[in-house]
């Protein structure tokens, strides 16, 4: 286990893209004392920053408030990461494998981009959870991400492949452009959910206003639900037990493959 | 801007606008108060070769959530409820595809009234669709731009139809196409690193400056404290600010240091952007006491280097 700890809050955001197993865990202490970050304007080591404990290993602890330190885990492909506290931007973008634990919250564009291997955020996400970065047509293509808390506006935008599941409410335009993948929400989805979808599942579980785009094509009781409610109950999140869905496809200015999902109970339509 | 990334936007210059447009639609905009101007020189009364009667030979419309001091020279008011503008631009697609919603109304507005809207455009010799901050400031941003740029797009599939940005302070666009040329990234370009890196919401000013990160600031032109969140602005009140600016603004009373500069395109010569991206050249006509913006730039740039090589030195 390597363990950082950060010795002072910083208030000007450090960019921590070695930060990663994959560069870490065949370096003695002194070498990654050595490595480069970058502070504000300035190329500082990780050792003007962090304490650095333990031994060999690809498995990363931090502690410490790092709500400034961007970019923990950046292209990591395997091993471990443990965020003790807050992470920054960028937390787990461009990741293709392990595990990324946060104990607190983040900023925007948890997972951007991401390929492979599983976030699970205890606190709250900021934006664009497991979405793309600007000017790409693609943001996550496989992987998994967790967050037990609220996600912020266009959670898996552009999302392509992987599973997003926010244990609380989101903002406005989870799944805009979402070309595949599933996103789940156990709180509030914000409006104008799916905007643009093309392919892909949102499942809510609490009705919202769903844009004029969607067509409500019949109620489902599918075991595909059941199993991805399965697999975010294993880690760690409490999806309501079985149940029925109506299903809405759209949106209707796309191909319309996409479908959004609403937990049946309460009304199913609220007027635009 | 980011909509922009994202979609493209069907557009042209003015000139086309005056000539040939006989559609003429202002959405969540108020020329008559904020662009007096453009009504009479493009959109509105002027003369152009397809509209030799001006005024009489166009069909404005004007969409926004009251009726503002443009709706008594536009031939069509339609209001919507606010922050609907997403919603009823997504219905307009889907009715050029030949769709029809669930609902009879959408925002307000009956489907009907956008059907009749949308047929419009589509017949059209050449629609223009003129966006203002009534939209892209309110709920969805980027994305309220980004649907109309869709719609632009899709009507073009019928006719000539183009999309613009009633882009709000003077040469807000020279500011945004330099940036572009210098460094491929119109705004919210960080050189922490060495290189430029672009990422909104990251790096651009507001959210920098509500986050607290910025520990000092050089302001060129701009007038932050009266145009940016309270909050942003509160940090710049607590940090060193170096303001070039040819007035005396609420930035520069609050500024550590005010270099006054010449007023650029009043008592210096050089270009500016209009709104459509034309670069238009400006004469001095007023001599000033005061330097250009750039002289103090460059000796501010220099001063840099030398400290940098004392330093390295010791």
């Amino acid at each position: 286990m390597i363990n950082l700890t950060l010795m002072e809050e910083l208030s000007i955001p450090m960019e921590a893209d070695l930060v990663t197993p994959d560069n870490l865990h065949d370096k003695s202490n002194d070498e990654i004392r050595r490595q480069t970050v970058y502070w504000g304007n300035k190329k500082k080591t990780i050792g003007d920053f962090f304490q650095v404990e333990g031994e060999k290993s690809d498995r990363i602890t931090i502690a410490g408030n790092c709500a400034k330190v961007k970019l923990i885990g950046h292209k990591m492909s395997f091993g471990a990461v443990h965020v003790k506290g807050n992470a920054g931007y960028n937390t787990g973008s461009y990741m293709t494998g392990g595990r990324i634990t946060i104990d607190g919250n983040t900023a925007d564009y948890l997972g951007a981009m991401m390929e492979g291997g599983l976030i699970h955020l205890k606190g709250n996400a900021g934006h664009f959870v497991g979405g793309a970065y600007k000017g790409e047509t693609a943001g996550m293509t496989g992987g998994e991400i967790v967050v037990e808390g609220n996600a912020g506006h266009e959670t898996g935008g552009f999302m392509r492949r992987g599973l997003i599941g926010i244990g609380g409410d989101t903002g406005d335009f989870a799944g805009i452009f979402m070309l595949a993948g599933t996103i789940v929400v156990l709180g509030r989805a914000g409006e104008r959910v799916g905007a643009n979808m093309r392919r892909g599942s949102i499942i809510l579980m609490k009705q919202t206003r769903l844009l004029p785009s969607f067509f409500q094509n019949g109620v489902v009781s599918t075991p595909a639900v059941e199993m991805i409610l399965a697999r975010l109950r294993t880690l760690g999140m409490n999806p309501p037990s079985a149940g029925r869905y109506v299903r809405h496809t759209g949106d209707a200015n796309t191909i319309a493959r996409g479908e959004i999902l609403v937990r049946e109970g309460n009304r199913n339509r609220v007027e635009a | 801007m980011v909509a922009l990334q994202l979609g493209g936007a069907p557009a042209a210059t003015l000139g086309e606008v005056k000539n040939r447009a006989d559609l003429v639609i202002f959405w969540g905009s108020n020329p008559a108060e904020s662009h007096p101007r453009h009504f009479t020189r493009y959109s509105g009364a002027a003369k152009g070769r397809m509209n030799p009667k001006g005024r009489k030979d166009r069909y404005i419309v004007l969409v926004d959530i009251r009726p503002t001091p443009s709706a008594k020279y536009a031939d069509e008011f339609i209001q919507i409820k606010p922050g609907h503008d997403f919603e009823v631009l997504t219905v307009m697609r889907m009715l050029a595809s030949g769709k029809l919603p669930d609902a009879r109304s959408v925002g307000g507005v009956e489907v009907q009234t956008l059907e009749r809207l949308v047929s419009r455009c589509k017949d059209a010799r050449m629609g223009v669709l003129f966006f203002g901050q009534g939209i892209t400031e309110t709920r969805g941003k980027h994305q309220n731009s980004l649907v109309i740029y869709q719609f632009g797009k899709e009507m073009s599939l019928y006719s000539k139809f183009l999309t613009l940005p009633m882009r709000g302070h003077y040469n807000v666009v020279g500011s945004g196409n330099t940036m572009c040329w210098q460094t491929g990234y119109p705004f919210a370009v960080n050189f922490g690193r060495g290189y430029p890196q672009f990422n909104p919401g990251e790096f651009s000013v507001v959210d920098l400056l509500k986050r607290k990160e910025p520990d000092a600031a050089l302001i060129v032109a701009a007038e932050p404290m009266d145009h940016l969140p309270y909050e942003a602005a509160r940090h710049l009140e607590n940090i060193p600010t170096i303001v070039l600016d040819p007035r005396e603004t609420l930035t520069t009373r609050m500024a550590t240091v005010v270099i006054p500069v010449k007023h650029a395109g009043i008592s210096v010569e050089g270009t500016a952007y209009r709104m459509d991206h034309i670069p238009i050249k400006m004469r001095a006509v007023l001599d000033s006491p005061w330097p250009k913006d750039d002289e103090p730039l460059e000796r501010i740039i220099q001063r840099v280097k030398e400290l940098r090589k004392e330093k390295a030195a010791v």
